[in-house]
């Protein structure tokens, strides 16, 4: 009687289980700092080979952003000790004339970008994925610009622009449309400028929309064949929504990366003519290196900054709710 | 046995794995610091300093002379090393640099820099060793002016060369086009109809630059010509959208819609507008005569097809300024300072040493002669201009009209003078590009706007 009662109240146990319960390695017997110390050191080579890249995000790149929010409160040339003004900086940022002209511009240009350069890599994707014969040399030639170096990108596309003797000019000379002052004229520098920005890296996006496009079940496709279904009921229907995840993502990582437009104004037009083309981190520029006044450029950059949050916030709530599978 | 076996593997090889990455950080931490600081041994006694007009390795010939010319100055002042560095001045990355601890001691810089380099605290205070040298007051005041502060009377810079603006031509376009190769226009008139001449089908007559701060640079430029001023002589009120300001955008335009004689390409920097005339795409450019020596060594152009003539005038018979200003480093030793200094003067005034030089460079292949130093009045410019004469490379008959010119020299307003080129930059982009552009209307916003700009900076 007495056997049964005691066991009866222990826990079942086996050898497996009661071996277990006797070895360090249960949880329940470990105190915290135990936890932590096991933990450590089987994570310890992880994080030693981690220690390197994060000194260098430390010093490259959390320090400046720190820095940089420090000095928009700064008066600071980088030679005299810095002088703590306070609100003065953005006050003066905000009552610049070019500080409207600038952001009118940026937005301009984000629209431009959305409205004509977002489906571009899109379409391109989606021709070259029906194709049958010349995969392969299509989507070379596309990237082919992205591998161009900037440099090589501006020399190119100021002659195309050339209102004297360029390229678009005498092409369209040929079909009898008179020429037009492209870079020259304020109403038409920003489009083309958006142009060159498309042209430069419309290749890589659309790499990443035919990767996407390859996660599309052929099984579908024949289905909606054998349902009789047209090419374009077929893209309506099945390959957009397949790719609708990425051209989401696409669409933020545009959004934030258009907004800080530079390479475009600053080495074809720097930012002319008359102010038309310069864009929010164009002024930053000339802000530090023409004025030497790097609280100004912090104080402009902080509200780009916060602008660029708001964006970066809304992917990270996407990109989370698509690991978690929508 | 197999278990500890594996154990023991399992061990050694997270050993050699940690091991590897401590290595590995303390490695980079080790090179980090390295890089952070390393300082030349000095002898004591001996002072080293830096300068930054080193020419670069591509020019074999420019960089023995140079060498030469520091052997030289080392046997003349014992006690004195300079070490020369090929870092042209670059306005928008000198602040940083300074900073940085990566200035050096001497650093050639142009003339337009120095109002905003001493506002800023960043050049050395040279007043004794300028006011010492003999030949200080040989400067004609326009340039020593440049180099001082206005408030304080302190010098804080030493001019090196020193140039008026004035227009290149394409001589050989002159004569196809019926005008004479040595009388380039002396008025705006003139200037404007020779312009509408020289335009053909594949040639424009004129360019202008419009873009980096070289728009308002040239516009200031123009004015003085019309004898106009750009602010108040205390620097308080902006004063360029006057009626002669009006008169240089109004004959830009029309020269570019009117006349047509003008590119239809516009947003040039100096650099631009030098190509198009080496290429033979412009036949007149405004230009500095320093880039002669660019012209010759960077296009192979032929030399006897271009001449230099002065500024076209317009009632002001005067013309804009421009020049290499040596500036020194705020954070050097005095005796560093001096050693730079004394270098910086005897390799450019040093009267045996600029004959040498010339017969050198010439030989080498390098410009000679081109009409660059106005720098001085009295008989220390005369020894000067003999020597350039006797040893002048380049077809010094070309350039008389520019170098007989009587007009007055004038320098840049002192006043934030980059931020009033900044505002001025649009409006000549605005006239160049834009058929229906109001001049007054462009100067009055840019006045309003600059004046912003200078009722905050007095205050």
């Amino acid at each position: 009687m007495e056997l049964f009662s005691s066991s009866a109240s222990a826990p079942p146990t086996s050898d497996v289980t009661s071996r277990f319960q006797n070895t360090r390695n249960s949880q329940e017997d470990m105190s915290f700092s135990q936890r932590l110390k096991r933990g450590m050191r089987h994570n310890l080579s992880g994080y030693l080979f981690l220690l390197p890249a994060l000194l260098i995000f430390a010093l490259f790149v959390w320090y400046p952003i720190i820095q940089g929010f420090i000095m928009s409160f700064q008066s600071i040339d980088m030679i005299n000790p810095p002088a703590w003004v306070g609100w003065e900086n953005y006050r003066q940022v905000l009552t610049d004339p070019l500080f409207a002209v600038a952001w009118r511009n940026t937005l301009a240009f984000t629209l431009y970008a959305l409205l004509f350069g977002y489906m571009i890599p899109v379409i391109l994707a989606l021709v070259i994925n029906e194709m049958r014969h010349g995969k392969a040399f299509f989507r070379l030639v596309f990237y082919l610009p992205v591998m161009l170096s900037p440099i090589v990108t501006v020399f190119l596309w100021r002659w195309i622009y050339n209102p004297d003797s360029g390229l678009l000019n005498a092409l369209l000379s040929l079909v009898h449309i008179p020429g037009g002052l492209w870079l020259e004229n304020p109403g038409t520098a920003l489009p083309s400028l958006m142009v060159v920005a498309t042209w430069s890296s419309a290749g890589s996006t659309m790499l990443i929309y035919l990767a996407g496009l390859q996660g599309v079940p052929a099984s579908l496709y024949e289905a909606a064949e054998i349902d009789g279904a047209s090419l374009w009921r077929r893209l309506w229907s099945i390959t957009l929504p397949t790719i609708r995840p990425i051209m989401l993502l696409m669409l933020i990582l545009q959004i934030i990366g258009t907004m800080q437009v530079f390479i475009e104004p600053f080495t074809i037009t720097n930012g002319g003519p008359v102010n038309s083309t310069t864009s929010v981190l164009l002024l930053i520029y000339n802000y530090a290196f023409q004025n030497a006044d790097f609280g100004g450029a912090s104080a402009l950059g902080v509200m780009l900054f916060l602008v660029l949050a708001v964006f970066a916030l809304i992917y990270m709530r996407m990109t989370n709710s698509l690991i978690q599978g929508d | 046995m197999a278990t500890t076996s594996r154990k023991t593997f399992l061990l050694n090889r997270r050993n050699f794995l940690q091991g590897s990455a401590a290595l590995g950080a303390s490695v980079i931490g080790l090179e980090a610091l390295a890089a952070c600081g390393s300082t030349a041994a000095s002898t004591p006694g001996v002072v080293t300093a830096t300068v930054n007009t080193l020419p670069p390795a591509a020019n074999a010939g420019a960089v023995y002379t140079f060498n030469q010319v520091i052997k030289q100055f080392e046997q003349a002042y014992p006690g004195e090393k300079i070490v020369g560095k090929n870092d042209p001045y670059d306005p928008s990355t000198f602040f940083a640099r300074l900073a940085a601890g990566q200035a050096e001691d001497a650093t050639q810089s142009y003339f337009t820099e120095p109002g905003l380099l001493i506002s800023k605290h960043a050049v050395a205070d040279i007043t004794s060793l300028a006011k010492s040298w003999q030949y200080w007051n040989s400067f004609n005041p326009g340039v020593a002016s440049i180099a001082t502060d206005p408030a304080s009377g302190k010098i804080y810079g030493m001019p090196q060369n020193g140039y008026a603006l004035g227009i290149y031509y394409n001589r050989k376009m002159f004569s196809a086009a019926g005008l004479d190769p040595d009388k380039p226009p002396t008025t705006w008139d003139d200037f404007r109809a020779y312009a509408k001449k020289l335009t053909t089908s594949s040639v424009a007559g004129f360019a202008e630059t419009s873009s980096g701060n070289q728009g308002g640079w040239h516009f200031t430029n123009w004015m003085y010509t019309a004898g106009g001023d750009m602010q108040s002589a205390d620097g308080k009120t902006a004063t360029f959208n006057s009626a002669k300001g009006v008169s240089v955008l109004q004959l830009l335009k029309e020269m570019r819609f009117t006349d047509n004689s003008m590119t239809k390409q516009q947003l040039f920097t100096q650099a631009d507008t030098l190509q198009l005339l080496a290429t033979n795409k412009v036949a007149m450019v405004v230009m500095a005569p320093d880039q002669l020596n660019t012209l010759k060594s960077q296009y192979q152009a032929n030399m006897d097809d271009f001449g230099i003539g002065p500024m076209p005038q317009n009632g002001g018979n005067a013309v804009l300024t421009g020049g290499n200003i040596f500036v020194f480093n705020p954070k050097s030793s005095k005796d560093v300072i001096k050693a730079a200094f004394d270098y910086v003067v005897y390799s450019n005034f040093n009267l045996q040493l600029v004959e040498s030089n010339y017969a050198t460079q010439s030989a080498a292949g390098q410009v000679v002669g081109a009409p660059t130093n106005v720098l001085f009045t009295g008989p220390f410019q005369q020894q000067l201009n003999a020597l350039n004469t006797k040893y002048a490379n380049v077809p010094l008959s070309h350039y008389t009209t520019f170098v007989n010119s009587t007009a007055t020299l004038r320098a840049e307003p002192r006043n934030q003078t980059q931020k009033m080129y900044a505002a001025l930059d649009p409006v000549m982009q605005a006239v160049l590009t834009n058929p229906n552009a109001d001049p007054q209307a462009l100067l009055n916003q840019a006045a309003q706007q600059f004046q912003q700009v200078l009722n905050q900076s007095a205050s």
